[in-house]
């Protein structure tokens, strides 16, 4: 695991979050991307870790946010309000502390994507990416969905899924068929091969690094994709019409 | 015949002068395309592209293939990124990783088709059956000879026929169903009974001999200026 540049513990109502920067080495990040993890681990996941590592080199600030109950030890997932609590309290210290001039977009993998849609609006981001988003419980009837989070989310702000096409919480067609459903645009990428956990298996005709690749490349692009803006990317400009 | 002699789809094509004046097509930062040897020619470019990026068409398609979840649209992400590819190709560099290169372009094509699809109006749903349709609807192959037969009827002149039927077989095939009957790559695989990398060189080749071919009856006919627009 890549170590962090700053790791910065912060206080939240429901315990001390702690946040990972992995930030741009030369320069001003275009984009920050805030990551939060899923129920069953933390921010070493595969696909957390390699956003951390590789995105900083294309110009985007990453911050892993570990959530409290991580931080405290505990082995078991904090209820969901608790969770968006933190989550929203930890970004709007980003904000608040200037680390996220530009485009500020928040994810997460698993229930950090349902975190991330959850508080989309409430944070005013500039876009939620969410990694193998957890549609359904695996095995039973899609009777049960989140995908109201998603397309709530998808009001608010441009929302993209990245999901493997084996994943058993649904697969990206489900979800996309979801969206369609729900009148809800958002952009859904298959990632083939791959499960939850964006693993995939020794039969696959590509390999983990490819996926990787394409995992990398959708990021960069939703993350700094300014077509997607829905405001201005930076303060709006001044304005002098009042002077004349 | 189109140009580049690969890329059927595209016979305007985004003009050479474009491409390399341009942004590039694909959009991220790339390497700068200063050259200090010699610019290579179109055929040398062709060659390597032949070499290096030809080999990773059945990957790409499968991978496409389980992104789109439909055979005609991982075709048409397949030869769009091929396209993009050729059209960029000058900008790679030898030594570097094709195959990413080749994956960034794949993905950017998905998205971007994945946008414009999403800006069409609706259908309805009908989607899903469409593809289920296309996956079960294999058709049963007519077998080759009836199917050169019924596109040799259709060529024009008898100066291509005559270029056409000398072509060895497999070429012939591949030129006929490709060009004349208008089949995706993947179609033709499936009709010829090989890899789609295979249709693809075999079609380049084919139609490489037919551009030779057709050089003469091209001038006679007074069709230079084509040609050279193509060349």
């Amino acid at each position: 695991m890549p170590a962090a540049d700053t790791v910065e513990d912060i206080d939240t109502t429901v315990g001390p979050a702690r946040a990972h920067h992995y930030s741009v080495a030369r320069g001003v990040a275009r984009a920050t991307l805030v990551l939060g993890h899923g129920a069953g681990g933390g921010i070493e996941a595969w696909d957390l870790q390699l956003f951390a590592r590789e995105l900083p080199p294309m110009g985007i600030d990453v911050i892993l946010v570990e959530q409290p109950w991580r931080v405290e030890g505990r082995k078991v997932s904090a209820p969901k309000k608790q969770l968006d609590a933190a989550f929203r309290e930890v970004v709007s210290d980003i904000k608040r502390s200037g680390d996220a001039l530009r485009r500020l977009v928040t994810g997460g993998r698993s229930t950090g994507a349902r975190v991330a849609c959850r508080t989309a609006a409430d944070l005013d981001v500039d876009g939620v990416l969410a990694l193998a988003f957890p549609l359904h419980p695996p095995g039973k009837r899609v009777t049960e969905t989140r995908a109201h989070e998603l397309a709530a989310a998808s009001h608010a702000c441009p929302v993209s899924v990245m999901q493997g096409d084996r994943d058993p919480f649904g697969s990206p067609v489900q979800v996309a068929a979801s969206m369609a459903d729900l009148d809800a645009q958002v952009l859904v990428i298959a990632i083939p091969w791959a499960d939850h956990s964006f693993a995939i298996p020794k039969k696959a005709t590509l390999t983990r690094e490819e996926v990787g690749i394409i995992m990398l490349e959708t990021a960069r692009r939703v993350v700094l994709d300014r077509s997607q803006s829905t405001g201005p990317l930076m303060t709006r400009p001044a304005d002098f019409s009042s002077l004349s | 015949m189109p140009s580049p002699a690969l890329l059927p789809t595209v016979p305007a094509g985004p003009p050479r002068s474009a491409a390399h004046t341009g942004p590039h097509p694909v959009g991220w930062p790339t390497m700068d395309s200063e050259q200090t040897t010699a610019p290579e020619t179109e055929d040398e470019r062709r060659a390597r592209f032949e070499r290096d990026a030809l080999p990773y068409l059945d990957q790409l398609y499968g991978g496409a293939l389980r992104m789109t979840r439909n055979p005609a649209d991982a075709e048409d992400l397949v030869q769009e990124t091929y396209v993009k590819a050729y059209a960029a190709f000058h900008q790679y560099k030898d030594g570097t990783n094709i195959k990413a290169w080749l994956w960034r372009i794949l993905t950017n094509t998905y998205i971007n088709s994945y946008r414009k699809k999403q800006r069409q109006p609706k259908r309805s749903g009908a989607e899903l059956e469409d593809w289920q349709f296309v996956q079960a609807g294999v058709q049963p192959s007519e077998g080759l000879r009836a199917a050169d037969v019924e596109a040799m009827v259709n060529l024009p002149d008898p100066t291509i026929v005559r270029a056409v039927e000398s072509l060895p077989e497999e070429f012939r095939t591949a030129v006929l169903l490709a060009d004349v009957e208008g089949l995706s790559y993947k179609e033709v695989a499936d009709r010829m009974g090989t890899p789609v990398g295979t249709v693809m060189s075999r079609l380049h080749r084919g139609r490489k001999r037919l551009r030779d071919l057709l050089a003469d009856y091209v001038h006679e006919e007074g069709l230079v200026s084509v040609a050279k627009e193509v060349e």
